[in-house]
């Protein structure tokens, strides 16, 4: 079966230690289809804010199936807007993908608490099932080739 | 946890302090904070923008009590804040003009709230119409069985709960106290009008159902209930809401002697100045306290400046009190090594590269960026100029600095970088 690759931007508020519940709740859900994602790659940024529009998109560009940001509930962010920056600047990502003629559907941005353990593991499922749908990341293979050459 | 601070080098930042704080306001939060710091040994400065006399009571308790120092500094106000933590430098303009500077490690607001009267959707017959204080003071001057209002024995009264503040919970304090009072030592017949009643407080629970034992009667409303004139007197009608369905509420009217509101609670006069002075971001109703969980309660987005009291929320003198301590609990925390190390994560500004576009001053959270003059470690010249004049770029101080890196991400010129990020980023 397909497992896609996928990079979550986890802010250190919220999406971190969520990150770090996750393993614990899995037992309680019924996750079986990803009982370890091995291709998970979780990078811990200060804020949401902190990602930039390139860094979505160098992620996709270097191999990844789906981008997840997992930032604070809105009106939650402990910088004030960086959560709603993110989420702009995921749109404005999205809008670039779709020019490209690529689903704009992996990219996506998740709003919650330290404690969503839960969401956290939800989220990923949904994503990992959404991604299967869509197959793999096919600009990703153009540019590993653009960059043997 | 993980960090994404995995690659720090280089040496941190350690600045000296000062135990010198500047409280701004003279009320009961900022003469409280100023008990407790000075007993901890901190030097306090009190700026008031009102007269001494309201001071006098509470500082000649104080001097007689122990051998604190307190400085006040009346009908002054601040003016200009620059510098950061650890170095501020404050401009306090005295009423005769005169300009002092002081230098304060951190800056406390403590600037209280204002109360307002103002009946809302209630027919002007300023006879039947009291405040809480009022009520309160009519009460204690009270003898004997009845009360008495412009000579009138008062026998029902209704008070008239959350149609000009929001969630204030000494209203609901004040107006259990007082119902329970009418109902057991005047025998009024008392009725509560409210959209909910806050009980959040200590005892909140026990008062309440002491009132419901006296007999007083706790009306819920949804939509503003209908005041109008009958017989002379003032009567309020509204649907009964104990039942769910609308179908099932009857009307009630209740014709009272006297309506008893509370004050409307405000912001401080030039409270939206005085942040703007201390560069912090204010809150819903323009109160110094945003409604977000991740913020401290005490802490504003500034590193160093602490807002405290009623300014952040209007609050019973218990919560204030308690504030109070907690505040200078911090202060004394922060400011007893004598030294404060920066964290190792920090926003620097590619001098080269910025180009005073004045987005991430903007942006900053939490003020920690300006627009200086660069030093001679740091000159920025334009290129091939003749000129060796020092130009100016964005600074990021690191003591303010929390290392979120919104303006690493905003930057148009990529100008600034977050200093010990891990690689991935680079």
């Amino acid at each position: 079966m397909f497992n896609p690759k996928i990079v979550a931007f986890c802010c250190e508020q919220s999406g971190v230690p969520a990150s770090e519940m996750r393993l614990g709740e899995v037992a309680d859900l019924d996750l079986k289809s990803v009982p370890n994602l091995p291709n998970l790659e979780i990078r811990p940024v200060p804020c949401a804010g902190r990602i930039e529009t390139v860094h979505l998109l160098t992620a996709l560009e270097q191999g990844a199936d789906g981008v997840l940001v997992f930032a604070c509930h809105e009106e939650n962010c402990q910088y004030r807007r960086g959560n709603i920056r993110a989420k702009s600047r995921l749109l404005y990502a999205g809008t670039m993908l779709e020019r490209i003629g690529m689903e704009k559907a992996r990219l996506e941005i998740c709003n919650l608490a330290t404690n969503d353990g839960v969401k956290f593991s939800k989220v990923l499922t949904e994503k990992v099932e959404q991604l299967r749908k869509l197959g793999p990341n096919k600009f990703s293979k153009i540019s590993s080739e653009v960059g043997k050459e | 946890m993980t960090q994404s601070n995995s690659d720090v080098r280089g040496v941190i930042k350690t600045i000296l302090l000062k135990q010198d704080v500047l409280i701004l306001g003279g009320g009961f939060s900022g003469i409280s904070l100023a008990e407790a710091l000075a007993r901890g040994g901190v030097d306090v400065t009190i700026i008031e923008r009102g007269s001494a006399k309201q001071l006098d009571e509470i500082t000649s308790r104080l001097k007689k009590s122990e051998n604190i120092t307190i400085t006040i500094l009346t009908q002054s106000e601040l003016v200009d804040l620059q510098g950061h933590f650890g170095s501020f430098r404050a401009k306090v303009r005295k009423n005769d003009g005169e300009t002092v500077e002081l230098t304060p490690a951190i800056i406390v607001a403590a600037t209280g709230y204002q109360t307002l009267r103002q009946p809302q959707g209630i027919p002007e017959t300023a006879a039947d119409i009291l405040y809480l204080p009022d009520m309160k003071k009519l009460i204690d001057a009270a003898a004997g069985e009845k009360l008495f209002l412009n000579g009138k024995p008062l026998s029902a009264v209704t008070f008239f709960l959350d149609a000009v503040n929001d969630d204030i919970k000494f209203d609901s304090i004040n107006v259990l106290e007082q119902a329970i009072v009418l109902g057991s030592r005047f025998n009024c017949r008392v009725s509560v009008l409210c959209r909910d009643l806050k009980v959040s407080f200590d005892g909140g629970e026990r008062l309440y159902r002491q009132a419901r034992e006296e007999g007083v009667l706790f009306f819920k409303y949804n939509e503003p209930p209908d005041f109008h004139l009958e017989n002379g007197k003032l009567s309020v009608s509204l649907p009964d809401a104990t039942f769910p369905n609308n179908e099932d509420q009857k009307e009630i009217t209740l014709t009272s002697d006297v309506i008893v509101l509370p004050e409307t609670c405000l912001p401080g006069t030039k409270t939206d100045q005085l942040a703007g002075i201390l560069r912090i971001p204010l809150g819903k109703g323009g109160y110094f306290m945003d409604d977000n969980p991740q913020f401290l309660r005490i802490r504003s987005a500034r590193r160093g400046i602490y807002v405290t009291g009623a300014c952040r929320f209007p609050q019973d003198l218990t919560e204030t009190q308690r504030e109070a301590e907690a505040t200078a609990q911090e202060i004394i925390s922060i400011l007893l090594p004598g030294t404060y190390d920066c964290s190792p994560v920090f926003a620097e500004v590619d001098t080269k590269k910025c180009a005073l576009c004045y987005t991430c001053p903007r942006l900053c959270p939490h003020s920690a960026i300006t627009i200086e003059k660069y030093a001679k470690q740091n000159i920025y010249r334009i290129l091939n100029s003749e000129d060796d004049s020092m130009q100016y770029a964005a600074w990021v101080e690191p003591v303010a600095c929390y290392g979120c890196g919104l303006c690493v991400a905003e930057c148009p010129a990529q100008a600034i970088s977050l200093r010990g990020e891990s690689a991935h980023f680079n």
